[in-house]
């Protein structure tokens, strides 16, 4: 419950924080609406890491969470290797392995390089351009991570067994996306009305 | 059918045969199967392992590559050397040198082409010349876009005798467009396909292939089935798992094991000729083919030589006891041996002996039996004769006796005399009866008669007595008593005489009733009862059963009191059951008995029952007095003589006497006679002699009748008597009215 409060705060912020306790603290009403599903991926392993987004929520603005969030690099791996923000968010690198790590984004829609540092040092970088950004590290070619950054505050990534759910989206038509490193994207529209959260599944794969 | 005892051994011992040639082919077939099983399962196996370790080693470096090439920095680094971004070595090659450093599965190293195949990476780096067309790339190329996903793919590259498999991953972009290949190369040598199958496992001259997706032999034992296909086998027969079977080709037959290699498509086959592979089966096969033709001969020859030996003597001895059985006794049963079956035709020989010994006895017994029966009733005949003779002595005498005037005290001994004498003689017929009845010698008689005149013949002579004794003897007729039936009336005159006679001699006052019934009636046939119901002793319940056995009388003392043989009720039963009749007595002590019989009998029709009417007013009745008749007494014994010569003066007649038959022709030639009394058994010339000569003499002119007169009752002595030319016969003893009447029978009318 209190992890739930203090997602919606920090996903919505203070001003909405009171609502959004009221509206969990009230069963009845708690994760009334969503859309929830799986997704399966031809020939992988497991099915995790696959991110589902909605595209657009017309005629509403969000306001960028102000909350970091932490993409560790350890075991000459980022972890965790996939993560979903929505615009404005800002994510830190830090760095806790004995090598110096790099940071940078080949990505054309957002290409930096943070450059290489030691181990305890972090930087930052916020995520304002969405679309699909992958980090490499200089150094380690092994290392590789995707940021997925989203034009709403919709999203979920899947579990290993593929399992996601997008919670509290308001009534409406949506497009909705499924996104996996190794598979093209899949697009799909639903309809999400109030009540239990709305079936949805994706296979993924060539 | 019967079957005999050989052929039943000839069948056991065929089913033995049939079970032990059955048995050997079925555990042998089993044997072989198992052979045979043991031949596939080991082929089975080598292609399994070879299979098995093929498809490790490729699934391990398919592994190791898919896992690379899905790292983006090197689709990254492709991209990046694409566009020539970066003059300098790109760091992502560096990670790929380090991955596959002596790298244990690709010991033919590893490349990194782009996607017009070109080089870009090698490890180790002197293996290609970087920037230059990778050589096998267009091979590379097809086989990837044969692949749905066009992701990966094996292929085989040759040069020279020594192979290569190629393990290539394609490596996508973001875009999951590919922007290259990572080829890896394992060396496929002929060793490592056959590495299990040479073991020694296959036969001289056979061979083991890697056939790849398209039939291919990408690697084999035999170097110049290399490349090509072969000629058996297409990779779309087998999938799975090691699978053997045989293949019949146009000039030989060849065993074949398969198994698949899943993960590339490809096939692991073995060839060989099925003659080599399965030599020591198919020599194993004829060796025991071989055992069991010469046991089973061994086996016959043995069982056959024992039936033999045991039915053989068992035949002889079957055709001894054969032989025996018809009766042949005296031919010896040889059979030289010592065992059971030699005792056995010694102990027949010795049962042969001894039923020889029997019969021979036997014999001697039978003869002695028939000589002592013939004995008997030549006795009997004597005796009879020999008593009856003196007896007509003294019965005719004393009927004469009685005839004078005698004081009523003389009167009186000489009835005495003759009721004793009657007495005497009815005992002598008693058991002359028996004895006849007894040896069968009765031969019933069938004539005509009624049951009114039976009756009335029984009970008229019997009259008398009972009355003396002051009983009342009567009789009760059913209507049909005047109806004529045929039977044997002499024989049912005598039954009927004993049962009177019986009842009345055991009856001391009251009545005796004769009662007749007729119990059954058909059209031919009847059925009559005689009851005969007296007021007498009666008889014990106990006893009721004895009274018809020979010589049984109720009690000792009744013998003492009433006298008799005891044989009247047993002729009285014999003479019934030969008439198929049955007889039986109800009976109260102290009350009286009722002794009844029964008969069967058969109705005379209208025309038979005439005859004896017809036959009666034949004999003219004539008066006792004055017959006047010449008679010729041709008797030898002087008492009969003196007798027969008294009578027939007191019928009036004139008597001449011959001693013997010669004697008689004399007087007959002399003078002419009404009549001839002939005894039988005289000196010099018997009667029968003499009657035929009488009428060899007599031919063409009168005839005169000849009654015989003999003490004889044999039967067949009045057919002997008529056949001598006889007429009538007269046994002796005969009363004066016994005379009379066959005088009056046989005297011409003509001579009074």
């Amino acid at each position: 419950m209190n992890w739930t409060a203090a997602t919606v705060s920090a996903l919505f912020g203070t001003r909405r924080a009171f609502a959004a306790v009221v509206l969990v603290l009230c069963p009845a009403l708690a994760f009334a609406e969503g859309i929830e599903g799986r997704v399966t991926i031809a020939r992988a392993r497991d099915y995790r890491d696959a991110v589902i987004y909605l595209a657009k929520v017309p005629g509403k603005t969000f306001t960028p969470p102000a909350a970091v969030i932490n993409v560790d690099q350890r075991n000459l791996a980022f972890q965790p290797h996939v993560i979903a923000v929505f615009a404005g968010t800002r994510v830190a690198f830090p760095n806790s392995d004995e090598v110096r790590h790099n940071v940078f984004s080949p990505t054309k829609a957002d290409h930096f390089d943070l450059g290489s540092y030691p181990l305890g040092s972090s930087r930052s970088r916020t995520f304002d351009t969405p679309g699909i950004i992958m980090l490499l590290c200089n150094v380690h070619a092994e290392m590789s991570a995707y940021v997925i950054v989203t034009e709403t505050p919709y999203f979920a990534v899947s579990d290993k067994d593929g399992h996601f759910l997008i919670p509290n989206v308001p009534p409406g038509q949506y497009e909705v996306i499924a996104w996996h490193e190794r598979a093209k994207s899949v697009r799909a529209t639903v309809t999400v009305s109030a009540g239990p959260p709305v079936p949805l599944n994706f296979e993924l794969g060539k | 059918m019967k079957l005999g005892l050989k052929h039943k051994a000839y069948i056991v011992l065929a089913l033995m045969m049939l079970a032990a040639v059955a048995s050997s082919m079925a555990l042998g077939q089993s044997y072989f199967g198992a052979e045979r099983s043991r031949v596939f399962d080991a082929r089975r196996r080598g292609v399994d392992d070879t299979a098995t370790s093929v498809e490790q080693l490729l699934t391990r470096g398919l592994d190791r590559l898919q896992t690379v090439a899905a790292l983006p920095a090197l689709a990254y680094g492709l991209q990046l050397q694409e566009q020539a971004r970066e003059e300098r070595q790109i760091p992502a090659w560096t990670t790929l040198h380090y991955l596959f450093f002596e790298s244990d599965v690709f010991t033919g190293g590893v490349v990194l082409v782009n996607r017009t195949g070109q080089i870009i990476w090698s490890e180790p780096s002197d293996i290609s010349r970087l920037d230059t067309p990778y050589t096998a790339w267009p091979r590379v190329q097809t086989a990837l876009a044969r692949q749905p996903d066009d992701d990966h793919a094996f292929v085989v590259e040759r040069a020279q005798g020594a192979a290569e498999v190629l393990v290539a991953v394609a490596l996508f972009d973001q875009q999951q467009e590919r922007v290259g290949v990572l080829i890896g190369a394992i060396p496929v040598s002929s060793a490592t396909v056959a590495q299990s199958l040479a073991r020694g496992l296959l036969s001289v001259g056979g061979a083991a292939h890697l056939v790849d997706a398209r039939g291919e032999v990408v690697a084999s034992t035999r170097p110049r089935a290399l490349g090509q296909r072969l000629a058996y086998w297409q990779p779309s027969d087998e999938t799975g798992a090691g699978r053997v079977v045989t293949r019949q080709l146009p000039d030989d037959e060849l065993l074949t094991a398969t198994a698949s290699v899943p993960v590339a498509g490809w096939h692991v086959v073995t060839e060989e000729r099925a003659a080599a592979a399965l030599a020591d089966v198919r020599e194993l096969y004829v060796a025991l083919w071989v055992t069991r033709i010469v046991f089973t001969g061994i086996m016959v020859g043995v069982l056959l030589f024992v039936v033999v030996s045991f039915t053989g003597p068992v035949e002889q001895l079957t055709v001894a006891a054969e032989r025996i059985r018809a009766g042949d006794l005296e031919s010896e049963f040889r059979l030289d041996r010592t065992d059971e079956l030699g005792v056995l035709a010694e102990a027949l020989n010795g049962m042969t002996s001894s039923l020889r010994d029997q019969a021979a006895e036997l014999e001697r017994t039978g003869v002695l039996a028939e000589a002592a029966s013939r004995a008997k009733t030549e006795f009997l005949a004597k005796v009879s004769h020999e008593i009856r003779t003196p007896m007509n002595g003294v019965l005719g005498m004393t009927e004469l006796l009685l005839g004078t005037s005698l004081s009523s005290t003389q009167r009186q001994f000489a009835t005495t005399i003759q009721r004793s004498a009657n007495s005497l003689l009815s005992l002598i017929n008693d058991i002359l009866d028996f004895s006849k009845i007894e040896a069968g010698k009765v031969e019933l008689e069938r004539v005509v008669f009624t049951f009114k005149e039976a009756v009335h013949d029984v009970l008229a002579p019997l009259q008398e007595g009972a009355e003396s004794k002051g009983l009342l003897l009567t009789s009760e007729l059913p209507t049909d008593e005047r109806r004529a039936v045929w039977g044997d009336v002499v024989r049912v005159r005598q039954v009927l005489t004993n049962i009177v006679a019986n009842a009345i001699k055991f009856t001391a006052q009251g009545h005796v009733t004769v009662r007749v019934l007729i119990v059954e009636k058909s059209d031919a046939h009847g059925r009559v009862r005689f009851e005969v119901q007296d007021t007498g002793i009666g008889i014990a319940a106990a006893n009721r059963d004895r009274v018809f056995e020979p010589f049984v009388q109720t009690e000792g003392s009744t013998t003492r009191l009433y006298g008799g043989t005891g044989l009247g009720l047993a002729i009285v039963r014999e003479l019934t059951e030969q008439m198929q009749g049955t007889c039986g007595v109800e009976s109260e002590p102290g009350k009286g008995s009722t002794f009844w019989v029964e008969l069967p009998f058969d109705w005379a029709t209208a025309e038979e029952a005439i005859v004896p009417d017809a036959a009666a007013p034949a004999a003219p009745a004539r008066q006792a007095e004055g017959l006047g008749l010449r008679i010729l007494l041709v008797e030898d014994n002087p008492v009969n003589t003196m007798l027969a010569k008294a009578m027939l003066r007191n019928l009036g007649c004139k008597v001449q006497n011959a001693t013997n038959g010669l004697l008689a022709l004399e007087v007959l030639n002399g003078e002419s006679f009404d009549l001839v009394l002939m005894d039988l058994q005289m000196p010099v010339m018997g009667g029968e002699d003499a009657s035929r000569e009488i009428r060899r003499r007599e031919a063409g002119r009168a005839r005169v009748p000849v009654i015989a007169l003999t003490a004889s009752a044999l039967p067949g002595d009045l057919e002997n008597c008529l056949q001598a030319g006889m007429d009538d016969l007269l046994t002796k003893p005969y009363t004066q009215a016994q005379l009379r009447t066959v005088i009056e029978q046989w005297a011409p009318a003509h001579s009074t």
